[in-house]
């Protein structure tokens, strides 16, 4: 044993024990405790000159006055008392706060429930975290839909995470350009779906993938199925832009569902839901509130988005890249930070897999990689039919650490991706192969899974010849590029963190 | 700004995360990958890079110490950038290698693969079973990789007394290694 494998197994000790002797975490308990001690120094040094002060006058006023005679024309005043003078005890800050306990208009405030209850109708509908549009994610659609089936499965989508996939028809477009008669929505809850069967109708706010098609991967059977009109939850949260209705009325019990991460039982929006007509709102209510929503929110988004692009604006060759963006099939756009600064990071997507031409638009200019020409889209390699040489690649007995007994074998996640560059345009396919077991420790059990990330690539080129391997390297050699080659630095015996 | 609510941010695709996280744990995180790598520029990149990876894996990932989450990857990216450059050990990092030496200093050591997994379960087992005192000076210097002065700084115990509360430590973890047949 080396003294590397002490230091890291030093650092897979409990998530507890880190954050509890975190540098600052003492500094800041020191600070407070030192604060504490100063303020009752300073206390107990203001209660005792203030005793002194009270205990001098008493004493000074209680003793007998020197006979003095009066002068002439005056009369002599009453003798003052000994009564004890208020002190500041009396009026120290715990007494305050003791006493507003004990304030009966204050009590009746607190516990009168009258006061608890707002008129609606007084006040305008009360915001609701429903966002209409994100600059980041493409075209968005405000639709009420009904839930036409739960398609079998779940499916991977490229760049995304592993989902379940819902098709609903569109009762009305309610904001968005050529709203389809049905989409497919992609919802992050996997197997946790059902309770959509629930209800008779959906208000959504809706971001699409792709423009028109999205290739995804059932993750079951490790099948490549075209989807049109996939579309995913706009919002803070996953499925948090989503407001289930049934027979005529608001029905929030569809955030109530345990095994839903927690935050996606959104506390903010099921408050707005309630607050609408004391959480008893109509679904014309809904609609209404929505339809009067709709506009201010579009036009702050839309304020931010130009907000975005102008801070970039002043940058040599961003004008004509933006309008190249806009003018040429779909970008996937994000901000990235570096050291020196951030900067606009466009990735062009075809049928849903990300491709190798950025646009990136910095402080310091424009970098373009190299542009997917007409021509090239006419001979991309076929990725459906790559990802589809996965099949007989095995399966992985997939720990789910949450439910320890639930151990099942599933095949893993497979993304792919188009690449240009100097050698050619090539597909490559990638599956991640091996997950791992549970850690025990100690005296308490923690379940976490060691994910060993043993990455099989597929790739072809354009002239159909394919390739495996299980080398990163060799991809890399083969066509040129890194791109969209993990590299997070991987280790057959590494635990990675949860 | 709460550690939930800036993995909300992360959920959302908002990238006001990574300002956040920076904001709130930015400081902390690149102290530790300083103390390990010893070169400010590397300290950044390898922060800069586990924010990256912070986003590229929440979602689906919720963590629940989210700082304890950070600095493992910041951690794990500080030392192997150090493996990277063939770096010869520098500050910090060659004082605890010689520490933790010590531990392993023992007549009939036999080079052998390690169990990882058990090793990591008897550390965490050991460091739960230090005392409280201990306990935070040991992670202060072995995982937060902090210099004895910052230490001292924090705890306000005397360097004589850190160095004394190591020493200790070390040596039970020693017996430990020795009685659970690692060395």
């Amino acid at each position: 044993m080396k003294e590397k494998d002490l230091l890291d197994a030093v650092g897979q000790v409990g998530d507890d024990l880190i954050e509890q002797s975190a540098p600052g975490a003492h500094e800041q308990k020191n600070k407070k405790g030192r604060k504490v001690v100063f303020r009752t120094l300073l206390t107990a040094a203001v209660l005792l000159i203030a005793a002194l002060v009270t205990f001098s006058l008493a004493l000074y006023f209680s003793r007998a006055p020197e006979p003095v005679d009066p002068p002439a024309n005056t009369t002599v005043a009453s003798p003052l008392t000994s009564e004890p003078t208020p002190t500041k005890t009396n009026d120290s800050p715990q007494k305050k706060i003791g006493s507003l306990g004990n304030d009966p208009a204050a009590y009746s405030m607190r516990s009168n429930p009258a006061n608890t209850v707002i008129d609606y109708a007084q006040h305008e509908p009360p915001p609701m975290v429903f966002p209409i549009y994100d600059i980041w994610q493409g075209s968005n659609i405000v639709v009420k839909v009904r839930l036409i089936e739960l398609l079998p499965g779940e499916y991977q989508i490229p760049g995304m995470y592993q989902s379940a996939v819902l098709r609903f028809e569109v009762l009305e477009a309610m904001y968005g350009n050529a709203v389809p008669d049905e989409i497919c929505l992609s919802f992050l809850f996997g197997k946790y779906s059902d309770p959509f069967l629930k209800y008779d109708a959906f208000y959504m706010s809706l971001r699409q993938i792709c423009p028109d098609r999205t290739k995804v991967f059932r993750a079951d059977t490790g099948e490549a199925v075209l989807l049109p009109n996939l579309y995913t939850v706009s919002g803070r949260y996953d499925g948090g832009a989503v407001i289930a209705v049934k027979d005529g009325k608001v029905d929030v019990s569809l955030w109530e569902q345990p095994y839903w991460y927690p935050t996606s039982r959104v506390t903010g929006f099921l408050q707005d839901l309630q607050l609408l007509n004391g959480g008893n709102a109509s679904d014309a209510e809904i609609y209404e509130a929505l339809m009067n929503r709709i506009p201010k929110d579009n036009d702050k988004v839309k304020e931010r988005e130009h907000l975005t692009r102008a801070a970039f604006s002043k940058v040599p060759g961003a004008e004509d890249a933006f309008s190249y963006i806009d003018s040429t099939g779909f970008f996937a756009a994000s901000v990235e930070y570096t050291k020196d600064g951030e900067y606009l990071l466009y990735r062009r997507m075809i049928d849903g897999y990300p491709t190798t031409e950025t646009i990136r638009i910095a402080k310091e200019g424009v970098t373009r990689t190299e542009a997917f020409t007409e021509e090239d889209m006419k001979s991309l390699p076929d990725l459906t039919q790559l990802s589809s040489l996965f099949d007989g690649y095995g399966e992985i007995v997939h720990y789910d650490h949450q439910y320890e007994t639930e151990r099942r074998k599933e095949r893993d996640k497979v993304s792919c991706w188009y690449v240009k560059t100097d050698k050619g345009i090539f597909g490559v396919s990638k599956k991640l192969c091996r997950y791992v077991e549970k850690k025990v420790s100690g005296s308490y059990v923690q379940y976490g899974a060691q994910i060993v990330a043993d990455d099989a690539y597929w790739y072809c080129d354009r002239n159909g010849n394919c390739y495996f391997t299980t080398e990163r390297d060799v991809v890399k050699e083969a066509t040129g590029s890194a791109d969209y080659i993990e590299t997070f630095p991987y280790d057959r015996d590494a635990w990675l963190y949860e | 700004m709460q550690d939930e609510e800036i993995i909300d941010l992360y959920f959302a695709r908002n990238e006001q995360a990574i300002s956040e996280t920076s904001k709130k744990y930015g400081k902390t995180l690149t102290g530790l990958s300083l103390s390990i790598t010893g070169n400010g520029e590397d300290a950044k990149e390898c922060v800069n890079d586990a924010y990256f990876d912070a986003w590229k894996r929440i979602p689906p990932v919720r963590p629940v110490h989210f700082l304890a989450w950070l600095s493992k990857i910041v951690r794990s990216f500080s030392y192997k950038i150090l493996e990277k450059k063939h770096a010869q050990k520098r500050g910090v990092t060659l004082e605890l290698t010689e520490e933790l030496a010590q531990c392993l200093k023992c007549e009939e050591t036999v080079e052998s693969a390690v169990d990882a997994r058990a090793l990591s379960a008897l550390i965490d087992r050991f460091v739960r079973d230090l005392d409280d005192r201990s306990r935070d000076v040991f992670m202060k210097r072995y995982f937060w990789s902090c210099p004895i002065g910052t230490i001292e700084k924090e705890t306000g115990y005397s360097a004589s007394k850190i160095k004394s509360i190591l020493f200790r430590a070390r040596k039970k973890l020693k017996n430990e290694l020795i009685k659970e047949g690692f060395i």
